[in-house]
């Protein structure tokens, strides 16, 4: 039973707001995450932009409206996607699983097989 | 004669359940839960620090609805427990919420996973330090509390975390806290 006081508090919270503040969370975490992975500083990001660091600073607030055109400058810098359609989600996993079913029919087709994986070594296949 | 607290949900979200405690002193259960307690203080206008309530509010409901769900950064850390608001600048970076630099209203509480979290209560400190600060100090131990017994619970295995519910050694949600 979800708290009455807590179903108040949020009424007041339209549901583009709540649509706004997800997607925006999600986005923003999105470039965030990318730029830690790669070890690019804000400070550098600017530079690959060509603007000023504020600049960077407000364009990667919320508040900054990160626009459809910043995005996708910024996916063709970064070289990683940070907006992906459902569809688009549905046919890169349906290429990934088309890719994969050579090399499952070949494991399938190997009569007896020892795996010898060690962590940290590539993994190595072996006929007996 | 027993002091104790039952966990219980407040309230469940696609990606986050939050949980509350409910006190039972002389074996009497608390008419509200710790959260709800909050939410009657604060959610009125007329409080000196409503705005400050709505952030907190909007931040649990944005958590919630997104898939990311209850990320470290977007919490303070409070010795073995946590509080909302989020420290300005991870608010700044990632949610379309502007928490004020001056914040002081406190909701403590304790995030276990992106999925768990238990909310608490909590009041508008004044001290840098919470456990100089009149208002805020008795929630704040309380929240340790809490913290210190959901994780000694966890440790010896008495309950667990599975996905977003928090279940005893027999699989149901039951769980007492003695704080």
């Amino acid at each position: 039973m979800p708290s009455k006081f807590h179903e108040k508090a949020i009424s007041r919270i339209t549901p583009e707001q709540r649509a706004l503040m997800v997607k925006s969370l999600e986005v923003i975490s999105q470039i965030h995450s990318i730029l830690d992975r790669k070890g690019i500083s804000q400070v550098k990001l600017a530079e690959m932009l060509d603007v000023s660091p504020p600049a960077v600073s407000k364009m990667l607030n919320p508040g900054g409206n990160l626009e459809l055109n910043t995005i996708i400058r910024l996916e063709l810098l970064l070289k990683e996607d940070i907006l992906n359609t459902p569809q688009k989600v549905a046919k890169l996993e349906k290429k990934k699983q088309e890719n994969l079913e050579p090399i499952k029919n070949r494991l399938v087709q190997m009569p007896f097989m020892a795996i010898v994986w060690k962590a940290g070594e590539p993994r190595y296949f072996l006929e007996a | 004669m027993n002091n104790f607290a039952i966990l219980e949900v407040f309230t469940e979200y696609d990606f986050v359940t939050y949980y509350t405690v409910r006190l039972v002193v002389n074996d009497i259960e608390a008419d509200l839960n710790e959260t709800d307690k909050f939410y009657e203080k604060c959610n009125d206008p007329a409080h000196s620090h409503h705005g400050e309530f709505c952030v907190i509010v909007d931040v649990i409901d944005a958590m919630g609805s997104s898939v990311l769900g209850a990320q470290a950064s977007l919490f303070r850390f409070e010795e073995a427990a946590n509080a909302l608001p989020p420290p300005v600048k991870e608010a700044d970076k990632l949610l379309d919420i502007q928490v004020p630099t001056d914040s002081e209203l406190r909701l403590y509480c304790m995030r276990i996973t992106d999925e768990v979290v238990i909310l608490i209560n909590g009041e508008v400190k004044t001290e840098n330090n919470a456990l100089s600060c009149p208002n805020v100090k008795s929630y704040f131990r309380f929240a340790q509390s809490v913290a210190k017994a959901v994780d000694k619970l966890i440790n010896e295995g008495s309950i667990r975390i599975d996905g977003k519910r928090i279940i005893n050694e027999a699989g149901d949600e039951e769980i007492i806290l003695y704080l």
